[in-house]
């Protein structure tokens, strides 16, 4: 019987997997690739028809040739991943060995018949590309949290797989411990650039916690200042936020970030430079250097 | 050591416009640039040769509208460039993308290290760099932001969801770097100057080895729909006192203060 994959090396993604596979299955088995034995045993009850278990690798990584080896002899007609960097660096390899297509940060998937149709962001979110695809094996990696893991059920039979590759030598990983709320805060208070020291976050963060909201940041604030978690930086390649209220505090406004703030109810800048992008993204700019307006905020909030 | 940095010709999305009414997308005023991070990539193939000693060559695949960008990527460093002109480069998916610039460096011959940016700007696909090094045979490691040579052996930060992990690999290896691997140089006056002097070496898909098959793209492009955001845009202006008050009546219309 021809099969859908899905690949990852997070459970809850391996999970929610699972789910769009189900949704556009045609008679086809789903077989699950797991990296744990836990996530092996959830897949195996929540609707995997077959799970692989990879074990033996330092990383996930190791085993892409495993991979494209059963890929050429079985080719799946559909292979789903989790949106993750290692993920990513997977598929494209495995859409290279396979000559397969692949697009990346895929929403609305459709199928009929041998044929997919997806949507991406493209153009840092700008604009929305639709997206066929004729040839099997058919290559996405799915936005994460846009489907729902399925209930339990009885457990499929799960294999184990140990051949790795050994090209790459790993020396440590050093865990990251932040997370982030984000994406689910009520509000959320963003600082970019036009913050001149790292120690001013202070005066947001102060804001945030006032409103019961949560702290983010630019892209660049968290990754050429570093004065943020890389898990803090709002827009198209970072996290994706819809509170109620949004306010930017010296963000310019680019494409890359509005597109991450898009589903805010209310959005409120606080911007110095009056051609900002941000100022025609927002339902409130106030005009004006933040170093003045922050602080009178605050006080005029008690915080 | 020979370093090929890849680096893509795009439109620059903050000139961008959509149309309200159409949502179609408005390309004419639109300049080109360097894709964001492949200025990274860039500086990061300059910045190891600096170190370790060696060149870098620049490798581009384009229409003929991307001669433009040759000037303005070696006087960031690199000592020549590769461009693999052809119309079809308007149409070419991630796939012949990989295929073409694999084959010029297969051209290239004897190097030791590729660098791609992670995603390119317009299209962010976040593949091209990590097929080709699958094409090549070659190792790949991406999400790179800190990156350095000893010995032959490459050593690597990857910036990953769950910490950084570090790891080493042997040449010939293909890295993706992220913007805060390095902040790339502005070009003196000196050196754009002398980008003029510096050898372009010109290719077309056939010299890359590609067979009318491998240029078929495998994902196809039905619409390109801008998207539209409604928003007030009222602009708060005046007195400081002023503007912070109109602001706090708006928070606790929404129950927040
Ligand atoms: C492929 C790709 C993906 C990207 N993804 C993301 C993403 O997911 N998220 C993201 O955020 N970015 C992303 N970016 C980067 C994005 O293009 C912008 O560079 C970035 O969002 C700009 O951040 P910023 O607004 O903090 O900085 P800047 O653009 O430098 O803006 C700072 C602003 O502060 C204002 N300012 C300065 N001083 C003051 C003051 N005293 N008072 C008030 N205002 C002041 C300035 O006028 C300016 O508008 C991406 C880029 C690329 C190429
Ligand atoms: N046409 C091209 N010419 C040269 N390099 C490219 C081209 N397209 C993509 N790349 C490289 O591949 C990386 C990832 O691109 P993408 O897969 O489109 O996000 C870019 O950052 C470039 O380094």
């Amino acid at each position: 019987m021809s099969q859908i994959w899905v690949i990852s090396e997070t459970q809850s993604a391996l999970l929610e997997l699972v789910a769009h596979a189900k949704g556009i299955a045609q008679g086809e088995s789903i077989v699950a690739w797991a990296f744990s034995t836990e996530a092996a045993q959830a897949a195996s009850k929540q609707g995997a028809d077959q799970v692989i278990e990879l074990t033996g690798a330092k990383r996930p990584e190791d085993y892409t040739s495993a991979m494209i080896e059963r890929a050429q002899s079985e080719i799946p007609i559909a292979i789903l991943w989790g949106s993750t960097r290692r993920s990513k660096e997977m598929a494209a390899r495995l859409a290279a060995a396979l000559d397969a297509g692949l697009i990346n940060e895929t929403f609305n998937l459709k199928r009929e018949g041998q044929s997919f149709r997806a949507e991406r962001y493209i153009y840092g979110g700008l604009c929305v590309a639709r997206e066929v695809m004729e040839t099997a094996p058919f290559m996405a990696i799915m936005v994460a949290k846009t489907a729902e893991a399925l209930d339990e059920g009885a457990a499929c039979h799960i294999e184990t797989l140990t051949n790795s590759e050994t090209k790459i030598q790993m020396i440590e990983l050093r865990p990251n411990l932040a997370t982030s709320n984000l994406g689910d805060a009520n509000v959320v208070v963003c600082v970019g650039r036009g913050i001149i020291k790292s120690e001013d976050i202070e005066l947001a963060r102060r804001l945030a916690s006032k409103l019961g909201g949560e702290l983010g940041c630019t892209r660049p604030v968290a990754e050429d200042l570093h004065w943020m978690p890389e898990e803090n930086y709002i827009g198209i390649s970072g996290q994706m936020v819809k509170p109620t209220v949004y306010i930017g505090i010296g963000v310019s406004g680019q494409i890359q970030h509005v597109s991450g703030i898009r589903d805010s109810k209310t959005i409120i800048a606080i911007e110095k430079n009056e051609n900002a992008p941000i100022i025609e993204a927002a339902d409130y700019a106030l005009v004006g250097d933040l170093y003045q307006i922050l602080p009178a905020l605050l006080s005029s909030l008690g915080a | 050591m020979k370093v090929i940095a890849c680096y893509k010709w795009v439109l620059d999305e903050a000139d961008l416009k959509v149309d309200a009414k159409s949502r179609a997308l408005l390309t004419d005023r639109t300049k080109n640039k360097i894709s964001e991070y492949d200025r990274n990539a860039i500086e990061c193939g300059v910045q190891l040769t600096e170190q370790v000693g060696g060149e870098v060559v620049a490798l581009t695949a384009g229409t003929a509208n991307s001669k433009n960008s040759l000037k303005d990527a070696l006087s960031r460093g690199p000592a020549q460039a590769v461009w693999v002109k052809d119309e079809l480069m308007s149409q070419a998916d991630s796939a012949v993308t990989a295929k073409i610039l694999a084959g010029a460096v297969r051209k290239i011959e004897e190097f030791d290290l590729v660098v791609c940016g992670e995603g390119s700007s317009d299209e962010y696909a976040q593949q091209v760099g990590i097929r080709m090094g699958q094409l090549l045979n070659i190792p790949v490691i991406t999400f790179v932001n800190k990156v350095e040579v000893k010995d032959g052996i490459l050593r690597a930060e990857r910036k990953l969801e769950e910490g950084i992990e570090v790891v080493e690999v042997k040449f010939p290896a293909l890295i993706t770097v992220l913007p805060d691997v390095n902040t790339p140089r502005i070009p003196s006056l000196k050196q754009i100057l002398g980008a003029a002097k510096k050898p372009v070496q010109e290719l077309s898909i056939a010299d890359c080895g590609l067979s009318p098959a491998d240029t078929e793209s495998k994902v196809s492009r039905e619409s390109v729909l801008g998207t539209v955001m409604e928003r007030k845009q009222i602009r708060v202006q005046g007195e400081v006192t002023e503007m912070v008050q109109q602001i706090v009546d708006l928070l606790n219309k929404e129950g927040l203060c």
